[in-house]
């Protein structure tokens, strides 16, 4: 029999994607934590039964009923990575099934597609430790999720709310999709946005999300190269095209719409101002298409500002994510935001605030 | 004499002939087979379109069976009747979207009906999957096909 104030003891929502704000709420001891973590288990526990990908999907019912675990943060101390990798062996399912083939600490398992995921979820966790002080995906020490070996010709990666899921690639077009580590840093993006500025996944807020998730991926890619902004290439997703393809990456925020022009694919078709801005109902609002514009204007402030881009036109981006932007946010709410964000920082009319001025006016955001 | 009520009630044997012939003839129509009695011999012509994912590059691809290998053309029928397409809803999303995923179009057209479905790939529904799969293969190889009308 439970109590009678039992909701407020468990906590708030039962939306996955909102934060919970019960009675334990950010407690030291323990919290009450509304991720996926009651659906991993089962999902790992159903892999272990030998029932892999022919478990039935989580209906909404089932999210509702399974997913609220009590987190006891005792084995994740502040700033220490946990990483757990999963060789999906292609299986596919929703969500991913999987073995545990090499956790924290664990030597190089000699499968690149682990040892990159292994690699570039630390490098990720680092930068936002060191540089942003940022304890994890949700600043609590979360453990760091991968699935690699996804399904079968799988070409793409993604964050499914709790954990980074990566394709082999296929025959024709796409390599694996660990071979890049700013995808890596774009997909645990996601999940800084989701506990933070939780932006809508359409329309503008929805390129915004997808930006900050290119901003971040390049910036951890920059770090680990000790790159400055001048010295960078500013190219998402270098390396992940076959040879056979004409591109150099996916996307690039130094240009945007120029990463690649294939027969096969098109021409990249992502806008670098306001004035190019695509309208569309596909891929939810071109959400994919128009981060080009908050893209470029990130790039051309930290090219003004100079040095390394993670250290000011980073942190800027950052606390505007982490404390002011919502999820309603359009492109003009990043530009006010992150210029405020820097006279708060680095004074009024300081280099750094005249540069995100400039960026996001030459991007056509602000006039 | 003809027209007489001694007439009629004489003919009470026809009258539930007609209604025996009219009965037999029901059954064999069979109203559960939607005409697939008939799908052998009729031709789909599918469009097909993927948006999303990490990469946001747009695929489509258009199929005509009647342009396939007969045995291409019958598996690829196959996965349509088996994903029970036509009475798939408009529209399959997920109560919580996720970032960098696919989303799918599909239009069947067959003669006398079409259907179209968009699905998000975090709901795909597992008896579409197999057609889902194929027809990106095909995408993947023959590049960008006949955008949609």
């Amino acid at each position: 029999m439970l109590p009678v104030y039992w909701p407020l003891l468990k906590g708030g929502s039962y939306d996955n994607n909102k934060k919970s704000y019960g009675l334990f709420y950010n407690s030291p001891l323990f919290y009450h934590s509304p991720s996926y973590a009651g659906r991993d288990r089962q999902a790992r526990q159903a892999s272990s039964e030998g029932l892999g990908s022919a478990q039935p999907r989580c209906s909404w019912v089932c999210e509702r009923t399974a997913l609220h675990t009590w987190v006891f943060p005792s084995a994740a101390p502040v700033g220490q990575k946990n990483r757990n990798i999963y060789d999906n062996k292609n299986q596919g399912g929703e969500p991913p099934t999987g073995t545990l083939v090499r956790k924290e600490g664990d030597p190089a398992s000699g499968d690149a597609a682990v040892d990159e995921a292994y690699d570039g979820t630390g490098a990720t966790y680092d930068l936002y430790f060191d540089i942003y002080k940022r304890n994890s995906i949700d600043d609590k020490g979360m453990p760091l999720i991968s699935y690699v070996h996804y399904d079968v010709n799988f070409d793409n990666a993604f964050w499914d709310g709790s954990e980074m899921v990566y394709g082999d690639g296929d025959p024709d077009i796409f390599e694996r999709f660990t071979k890049a580590i700013d995808v890596t840093g774009h997909e645990l993006t996601h999940g800084v946005t989701q506990y933070e500025a939780n932006l809508a996944y359409s329309n503008q807020p929805g390129a915004l999300n997808e930006s900050m998730s290119d901003v971040f991926g390049s910036l951890v890619k920059q770090r680990v190269l000790n790159q400055t902004a001048d010295q960078a290439d500013w190219i998402i997703g270098a390396g992940l095209f076959k040879p056979t393809i004409n591109g150099v990456g996916i996307r690039s925020m130094k240009a945007p719409g120029t990463a690649y022009d294939d027969p096969l694919l098109g021409k990249d078709p992502q806008p670098a101002h306001m004035k190019d801005y695509v309208k569309t109902s596909r891929d939810n609002g071109g959400v994919h298409i128009n981060s080009g514009i908050p893209n470029h204007a990130f790039y051309l402030a930290a090219a003004e500002i100079g040095g390394y881009a993670w250290e000011k036109a980073g942190n800027i981006w950052y606390i505007a994510l982490r404390d002011y932007l919502r999820s309603k946010s359009n492109f003009k709410k990043a530009a006010t935001t992150t210029i405020s964000v820097a006279k708060e920082l680095y004074g009024e009319g300081s280099k750094e605030q005249k540069a995100v001025q400039n960026a996001w006016k030459a991007v056509g955001v602000l006039s | 004499m003809r027209c007489s009520l001694f007439y009629l009630a004489s003919m009470w044997h026809r009258f539930y002939l007609v209604l025996f012939l009219a009965f037999f003839s029901y059954l064999s129509y069979c109203a559960y087979c939607n005409g697939a009695s008939a799908v052998e011999t009729k031709n789909l012509r599918i469009y097909f379109e993927r948006t999303g994912g990490f990469a946001g590059i747009r695929f489509t691809t258009t199929i005509d069976t009647s342009e396939l290998p007969p045995e291409e053309a019958e598996k690829l029928r196959k996965m349509v009747e088996e994903a029970d397409f036509f009475n798939l809803p408009a529209k399959i999303t997920s109560p919580s979207p996720q970032p960098d995923r696919f989303q799918y179009k599909l239009r069947v057209e067959e003669e006398g009906r079409q259907h179209t479905v968009t699905v998000s790939e975090e709901a795909m529904p597992p008896k579409l999957s197999p057609l889902v799969k194929w027809l990106m293969s095909a995408a993947r190889k023959g590049g960008k096909g006949a955008d949609s009308p």
